[in-house]
């Protein structure tokens, strides 16, 4: 149960005046039990549109054949796999949140983790149609199955880092929707149990016939606990996966044993980015000021300047490392990368995801909403450039060098990117207008204990240190969802 | 003798019963109702409802189904009859000739697929350059002319026959003259036909008319011996060489012979004789031999005469007249002391040529060789090359002739003068005053549908009577003094052709008028004696061999003696005046690419898609400009300047080629075509108009003014970096070094010592692996095109080759390193472009292909297994499990792994050839077309190898040595690639691999590469250079 | 005797909610079950419910996708089809490590998710067995079966003291989903 008289010097985790169980359930279904406004019509129209565009690049794609991109035999990869693990790596930041942090007991996880999760479970979707589309041969997809067939029977190559791929996203997606759906069972209820008609009908399939009794909520607690006890190192294996992609191949540039923590850090990084980017926003828009505050804003502006910061330490490691190794060929990779042809993606990289985010140790940044949002923007850019500089600039001049190529993007694969956002954001979209973008019964917990109100009756009825007292108040004073002028008196 | 056995019905006729007889009086045993059924009554009797229904319905069922069967009409039923000599699925081989080369042609199920040196080939000894192994594609041409055609509409033989002899018999009457324009003919039996010819219409006159002509030596040696031939050069004599812009590498005169000669001192064996032939070269454009030369020394087109000049002066001390100091060349001037020296040292064993098309200055030539007593030994003038006799006053005469309109009848064989004469347009307004004008032009047009209007020439011809492909017909040639060999057709042809030969045969009212008796009777009167042989018999020997040789005449030795004064004062002349001025003047050198040569075969798609072997660029010709110089115009790669000579004018893209000289630009001929069929039109601008006539022969150096014209065109290059970091990818040394130390230049890979973490697999039987000797490859090419037409590579076309998408399984990587202060040579990009003077350039050629790594980079990463290593050590592709993640590729040190980017094989966006039905008929059926989206590479030939392995188990023996030879090793005309089972302790491969200069490529790497490459040498002398 | 089938005392704070369950406990009225919007620990302590054996299952499963995964990667590579891949070994056990990995958290994840499930008789379409529809919203549901219990007044009179702000004495057991 949510600790009982938690410190005072704890800042709030629900702000806002009597605020109270139904309250809470009423303000996050209020999206769901509304009609659409006018922001989510637009939004989704326009996101849906990009959809489209992601049908149309695809479809194109397939016709004529991978041809339509700007790939050559010296860069057999590039926009594609730079999406791809550019979408797995969003994906983290939800299993991370709902995982690591529930394991942490860090309450603040509560108010934010059923949307950082339906992210994960939407980016993982992207990223996975890009597995299928990069293919030459889609239709053949089947093939990278270990099934049995008339070859008698001609199994996968469990040696190739892509088939560790094929298993680690196959199970990383299924895992995080088993954990996502498992913890929406008891907001659905209580949407079920609150609506009527068809609606209830639906939910009440859905609900799996959730009633929320003792017994039931004791095993979900187990459940729940293990699922984030697995998910932790699940979450961490993917990306570790994702990296061997390169880690494992000859490739000046990709074969670098400090890829596995190195890409986990950026998945992080980029994953709280797209987290802040939807947050900011969907806290506006939904009214969720009083659940997602201030302090959870600066706690995920803190692990992004802690994340961009390993990011960092790892750039320059590769540097150290090419030139320690003595190695000419890596050596040169790396040199390529700053003052080759690509030196303009590098720099980006780096200038996003390593200056920027030191923005942050400025307080005032640091607690600017629109500053936060826009620099979540940039760093998902970088995080886009870090995968464009791993892939393109490490293929296009490798060992031989009669065969060093430019590449150069064509509309298709350019269109394929951005329709890729806009599936994301439909699927977003949709999301919040059918299921809680918050998960009710967790944040239920903490009223008692982490609210302001709760804390403010501890101010006024109990007697408090003074001093802690004076520094609580102080710590307030960045949210933008607290009247101070309430303390004054207390 | 009759036999009276008695068969009986039953044992009713054996014992006669009475009711049988009684029965047997009928005709039928038991009666049948007639009678009921014509009185009526038989219908009375019904038929029961059922039966009725079940017949009707029988009836209708059985009806409709017979209407819907739909019966496929099958037009071709291969093999009916099966000819005795054809097993499908067995290849036969023919012996052939093509451009004097004896060749085997390869034919599976009837049809010509590949095309390979006769190992007995007098010239290259089996090998073939790119340009022969192309000619196979040209027989399925769907351009070629289909029919003959007269005033411009097809037409029928008799027709055209019928129109041709009625007119030649009026002209005949009229006296006027006839002509008979063809490119050089060397076939004795063609010669006897045009002779046949000649005496049915005395009027008539045959003229030899090269596009690229070398009337210059033919007359210089003339002038100087009385001879008026083209001497046979024998590099392989020469322990010194210097030319002076002769392209003996590429394509002046006889390639694959001269390269075949030129490396017999140079590659491995002779190096191990701690023998090396030393090779100078003075050219303005880099040329594929100046790649390969040891010393090459940049000289403009103004400074050449003055160059050869100096170096006669040198040699025989004297000074002629007008010569004088390069002095804004010191290098030249130099190196041409040095080259004095040498020549001299090595008396007898010097050979000085020339590529000029002047008589002057080959005259002097001739004087320096005999000077070093070349002639009799490096030079034969008794056994001479009959490859080119051109004769430029000639053609130039009937133009002349033409215009006066004292022509009335022309004939053009293998000859497009409207193409190639320098000045086109005055021809085709000449030509327009004749009566009867034939061609015999066998392809071209603009592309659309079926061309009844052939090549520039033939469409301005009132007739035209399509010759066949030689592949399709019978004749002869005779390219060396004393050498023949004998064409005979692989295929029926393919179209309504008819072989030109037969056409005057029938035109001239000659006795026997199929060509085929004629051909052989010819040689039974004439030639097969010289071989020894006689009648049927011989005939059919001559058919087996594919050639007879006379043993060579005694190669005299010959003294020259005429006067130098004049020749000298002459050189000057046209020296100066090709010497550029203003600063908007630019020295042009139009000269032949080795792969497009003149452009007859432009309409080839695997010569188009060839990368030139210096530059890379494919699809077209560009203007070759020096980067120092083209920076000192304000020039940059791929901007598209016009350039202006001889009041002609073209806009062609920049291409920066080190080695060029500076204040020169250089551009190719042969492109540019408006009638050579859809894949040669359009590619590339037309130079031969830069031509020009100089005492009375062809030149192809002008002074040329040109402009920027702010239009960018990116060249189709299959390499864009050109050094190589200094990396361990390639190894060289110079000739010095190596006599001292043979391991010089690859110490490292010596003491080098393997590791491996695991067990190696066993190769119990066959280890295949290859040995490239990069001091062997001179970079021609010829393995790409042999690769593309044994493997069905295809062709992708000039958009995707600039998208880096080319297919081809074997390259040849180019490299450029400089020489500064001529101490070490200079690798690093970096470090290049620091570098102020870029005319040291020093070039090697590396073929590079599928390495078949024991470790193979590509098979760990491939997610489904498609690629596998063989217990053989070859790296297998399983193009049907192929997914296409590419990862292969992108793991794969050595890029060589090619990706089917789209369906090349119908997709009609690339109608190169093989989305074309009847071009489809070149596909070698032992490979398969590769769908789009799949990985392809070498395969080390693997249907060879499996061909060689079922032969031997026919034979009940086992597979020796040599059995199997890959397509690229097959026709390299200097055998720098040698393939092999490596367990076969005495296989050329293995002791091939054993040589000190051996590395591997990145085996830093350990993959294990199953391809080794032998240090390139080069015989620089350290203080010069 | 009254219709009445259960008495529901309907709380708007957890605390409460344990102050009744022990004042009931007190004078032993039996609980039938206690339904909560959200999870409330040391309910399940008072109640006397056994701790949840979810965590052995996981364990289980764990073990069985491990040991299918390897066994299958083993069959695979070494047994059915050896390949010679890039001349590595067939038993390459580095190479079997990740997948072997992932098999065993997808393996725990469902195992134990499904039995979660089916122990707690969850599935899509079941019909829900609820008592009264704010207890997934706000409120805080003591069930006690009426019958035979002790007088229906003196529960009541427990459940207000305690401080619900609702006591129900419904006919139906459940709140039926028409």
């Amino acid at each position: 149960m949510a600790s009982h008289g938690e410190s005072i010097i704890r800042e709030p985790l629900i702000t806002g005046k009597d605020i109270t169980y139904a309250q809470i359930t009423n303000d996050i279904l209020r999206p769901v039990e509304n009609k659409p406004t006018k922001a989510w019509w637009i939004g989704f129209t326009v996101a849906s549109l990009g959809a489209l565009l992601w049908v149309v690049a695809v479809s194109y794609t397939f016709w004529f054949g991978i041809g339509a991109w700007g790939l050559n035999k010296t860069v057999g990869w590039a926009w594609d796999i730079t999406g791809f693990v550019w979408w797995v790596g969003i994906g983290h930041a939800g299993t991370l949140i709902s995982a690591v942090l529930l394991l942490f007991r860090q309450n603040w996880r509560n108010s934010i983790n059923r949307s950082a999760e339906a992210m994960t479970i939407f980016a993982v979707i992207c990223a996975a149609t890009y597995i299928v589309a990069h293919m030459g041969r889609p239709w053949m997809a089947v093939y990278s199955l270990p099934l049995p067939n008339q070859y008698g029977s001609l199994w996968v190559n469990f040696n190739s880092p892509l088939i560790w791929d094929v298993f680690a996203i196959s199970t990383y997606f299924s895992v995080s929707l088993v954990f996502w759906y498992t913890g929406l069972l008891p907001d659905i209820a209580s949407i079920r149990d609150r609506a009527s008609g068809i609606t209830r009908r639906i939910y009440s399939i859905l609900s799996f016939g959730w009633t929320g009794s003792v017994k039931t909520w004791q095993r979900f607690e187990t459940v729940s606990l293990i699922l984030a006890g697995i998910s932790t190192p699940l979450v961490l294996s993917v990306h570790t996966i994702v990296s061997m992609d390169f880690a494992t191949s000859l490739e000046p540039g990709w074969h670098t044993t400090i890829f596995p923590p190195y890409f986990v850090a950026g998945a992080i990084f980029s994953g709280f980015a797209m987290v802040q980017t939807l947050l900011l926003v969907a806290r506006k828009v939904l009214g969720l000021e009083n659940y997602i505050t201030m302090f959870h804003i600066e706690s995920m502006n803190k692990i992004i300047i802690l994340t961009g910061s390993i990011v960092g330490v790892a750039y320059i490691t590769e540097f150290f490392i090419a030139w320690y190794s003595g190695v000419e060929y890596e050596q040169y990779a790396f040199i390529n990368r700053a003052t080759g042809p690509y030196w303009w993606a590098y720099w980006s990289m780096m200038s996003c995801n390593v200056i920027s985010p030191q923005l942050f140790w400025i307080r005032k940044l640091r607690l600017s909403i629109p500053f936060s949002w826009f620099l979540s923007i940039v760093v998902n850019i970088g995080m886009w450039f870090e995968r464009f500089v791993i892939i393109v600039t490490s293929l296009h001049r490798d060992y031989i060098p009669s065969s060093w190529a430019m590449f150069y993007p064509t509309w298709v694969e350019v269109s394929i990117f951005i329709g890729s956002i806009g599936v994301f954001f439909t699927l977003f979209l949709l999301f919040i207008r059918v299921l809680p973008s918050v998960a009710m019964a967790e944040v239920k917990l903490l009223l008692k204990g982490s609210s302001e109100q709760a804390k403010k009756k501890v101010l006024a009825h109990s007697h408090v240190d003074p001093a802690q007292a004076e520094f609580y108040k102080e710590s307030l004073e960045k949210f933008d969802s607290v009247e101070i002028a309430d303390y004054a008196k207390l | 003798m009759e036999s009276n056995k008695k068969y009986w019905k039953g044992l009713e006729e054996l014992n006669k019963t009475e009711e049988f007889v009684e029965l047997n009086k009928n005709e039928f045993a038991e009666p049948i109702p007639i009678e009921e059924i014509l009185s009526g009554t038989g219908l009375m009797n019904k038929t029961p409802r059922r039966s009725f229904l079940k017949a009707v319905g029988f009836g209708v069922g059985a009806v409709s189904l017979a209407a819907c069967q739909k019966v496929p009409v099958h037009k071709s039923i291969p093999y009916l009859v099966k000819p005795e000599e054809i097993t499908p699925g067995i290849a036969n081989y023919y012996t052939s000739t093509y451009d004097g080369h004896a060749i085997l042609v390869k034919t599976r199920e009837g049809r010509p697929i590949k095309i390979e040196g006769n190992p007995n080939d007098l010239l290259a000894k089996g090998g073939l350059n790119a340009m022969a192994q192309s000619s196979v594609l040209d027989l399925y041409d769907v351009n070629r002319l289909q029919n003959p055609s007269l005033k411009g509409g097809a037409s029928s033989w008799n027709e055209v026959d019928s129109f041709v002899k009625s007119e030649l018999a009026a002209i005949k009457a009229g006296g006027k003259k006839i002509r008979l324009v063809t490119s050089t003919v060397n076939s004795p039996s063609t010669l006897a036909v045009i002779a046949d010819f000649i005496a049915a219409y005395p009027n008539a006159k045959h003229i030899n008319y090269d596009a690229v002509s070398y009337t210059g030596i033919i007359q210089a040696n003339q002038n100087s011996f009385g001879k008026s031939v083209l001497p046979h050069y024998r590099f392989d004599k020469a322990d010194v060489i210097v030319s002076f812009g002769a392209d003996f590498l590429g394509s002046w005169i006889s390639q694959a012979e001269f390269m075949n000669q030129y490396v017999s001192n140079r590659n491995a064996k002779s190096l191990e004789a701690k023998k090396m032939s030393r090779h100078i070269q003075f050219e303005s454009g880099m040329s594929v031999t100046g790649t390969n030369a040891d010393v090459r020394i940049p000289v403009k087109p103004s400074e050449e005469g003055v160059a050869i000049i100096n170096l006669y002066n040198a040699i025989a001390g004297t000074t002629l007249p007008g010569s004088a100091k390069l002095s804004n060349n010191p290098s030249a001037e130099k190196s041409i002391m040095i080259a004095a020296k040498e020549l001299l040292a090595a008396k007898g064993k010097a050979l000085v040529v020339a590529g000029s098309n002047d008589v002057a200055t080959q005259t002097l030539v001739n004087a320096i060789n005999s000077l070093l007593g070349s002639y009799g030994n490096t030079i034969d003038l008794d056994n001479p090359s009959k490859q080119y006799a051109g004769n430029d006053t000639e053609i130039n005469e009937l133009v002349a002739d033409m215009k006066a309109g004292a022509v009335d009848a022309v004939f053009f064989l293998d000859a497009n003068p409207v193409y190639d004469y320098f000045k086109a347009k005055e021809f085709a307004d000449a030509l327009a005053k004749v009566r009867l004008k034939v061609s015999f032009s066998d392809h071209g047009g603009n592309g659309e549908g079926v061309s009844t209007i052939g090549d520039e020439t033939s469409s301005l011809c009132n007739v035209i009577a399509p010759n066949h492909n030689y592949l399709e017909q019978w004749g002869d040639a005779n390219v060396l003094e004393g050498y023949y060999t004998i064409v005979q057709p692989a295929i029926r042809p393919v179209y309504n052709t008819r072989q030109a030969e037969e056409s005057l045969l029938i035109w001239s009212d000659n006795a026997t008028k199929d060509y085929y008796t004629y051909v052989k009777n010819n040689w039974n009167k004439n030639l097969l004696a010289k071989g020894a042989l006689s009648g049927q018999k011989g005939w059919e020997t001559l058919l087996q061999t594919g050639f007879v040789k006379v043993a060579d005449n005694a190669a005299g030795s010959y003294t020259f003696s005429k006067d130098l004064n004049g020749v000298a004062q002459t050189i000057t002349a046209q020296s100066s005046k090709l010497a550029a001025k203003g600063d908007k003047d630019i020295e042009l050198q139009v000269y032949q690419s080795s792969v497009m040569r003149d452009g007859k075969k432009a309409n080839n798609p695997w010569l188009q898609e060839l990368p030139d072997p210096v530059s890379k660029a494919t699809w077209e010709n560009y203007a070759a400009i020096a980067p120092k110089f083209a920076e000192k115009l304000g020039l940059e790669e791929n901007d598209v300047i016009k350039i202006t000579a001889n009041g002609y004018t073209i806009e062609v893209p920049v291409l920066f080629q080190p080695g060029q000289a500076q204040g020169t630009v250089s551009v190719a001929v042969g492109y540019g075509r408006t009638l050579g069929g859809p894949v040669a039109n359009g590619a590339g601008q037309n130079a031969f108009p830069f031509l020009s006539k100089e005492n009375g022969t062809f030149q192809t150096s002008s002074v040329a003014t040109f402009e920027k014209t702010g239009n960018k065109s990116i060249l189709a290059q299959t390499q864009t970096h050109h050094s190589y970091e200094g990396r361990s990818v390639i190894k060289e040394t110079s000739f010095e070094k190596y006599k001292k130390d043979a391991t010089s230049g690859n110490a490292k890979s010596k003491e080098h010592k393997v590791y491996t973490l695991w067990d190696e697999y066993e190769r119990p039987q066959y280890n295949w692996v290859m040995a490239i000797d990069l001091n062997a490859c001179t970079g021609c090419g010829a393995c790409v095109v042999a690769c593309n037409a044994e493997n069905n590579v295809p062709v992708v076309g000039k958009d995707e080759v600039r998208r880096r998408r080319e297919m081809h399984w074997i390259r040849i990587d180019r490299y450029y390193s400089f020489n500064d202060d001529g101490t070490s040579a200079v690798t690093r990009e970096k470090e290049i472009n620091k570098l102020d003077n870029l005319d040291n350039v020093s070039v090697v050629y590396q073929p590079m292909l599928c390495q078949h790594c024991d470790h193979a980079p590509c098979e760990t990463v491939c997610p489904v297994l498609a690629t596998v290593h063989s217990s053989e050590g070859l790296n297998h592709m399983a193009y049907n499990r192929c997914i296409g993640t590419r990862y292969c590729a992108n793991n794969c040190p050595y890029k060589v792994r090619r990706f089917n980017w789209f369906n090349y094989w119908n997709d009609s966006r690339f109608d190169n050839y093989l989305n074309n039905e009847h071009t489809q008929l070149v596909l070698n059926p032992d490979v398969v077309t590769r769908f789009r989206g799949v990985m392809e590479k070498c395969s080390m030939c693997i249907q060879r190898i499996q061909a060689g392995k079922l032969k031997a188990k026919i034979e009940k023996r086992p597979l020796k040595d040599g059995d199997v030879k890959v397509a690229c090793q097959q026709t390299c005309p200097t055998n720098a690639i040698v393939f092999g089972n490596v367990n076969d302790e005495n296989s050329e491969v293995a002791k091939a691999l054993k040589s000190d200069r051996t590395y591997y490529v990145l085996e830093e790497l350990n993959v294990q590469p199953g391809i080794g490459y032998q240090v390139k040498v080069r015989n620089t002398i350290e203080q010069e250079a | 005797m009254s219709s009445t089938k259960f008495i529901l005392g309907l709380f708007d704070d957890p605390d409460n909610l344990l102050d009744g369950i022990s004042k009931l406990q007190k004078s032993s009225v039996p609980i039938y079950d206690v339904y909560t919007p959200m999870p409330i620990h040391g309910i399940e302590a008072k109640l006397g419910i056994k701790e949840s054996r979810l965590g052995y299952a996981a364990f289980i499963f764990g073990c069985t996708g491990g040991t299918v995964a390897f066994s299958m990667l083993y069959y695979m590579m070494v047994w059915d089809w050896p390949n010679n891949i890039g001349g590595k070994p067939n038993f390459a056990i580095p190479d079997f490590i990740p997948i072997t990995f992932e098999w065993t958290v997808l393996f725990t994840a469902f195992g134990m998710v499904l039995t979660f499930f089916y122990a707690t008789h969850l599935f899509p379409g079941r019909a829900p067995r609820v008592m009264d529809l704010r207890a997934t919203d706000d409120r805080f549901v003591i069930a006690i079966d009426a019958r035979g219990n002790v007088p229906h007044d003196d529960i009541t009179k427990i459940l207000n003291e305690a401080g619900a702000v609702e006591v129900k004495h419904n006919e139906k057991k459940y709140v039926s989903y028409e």
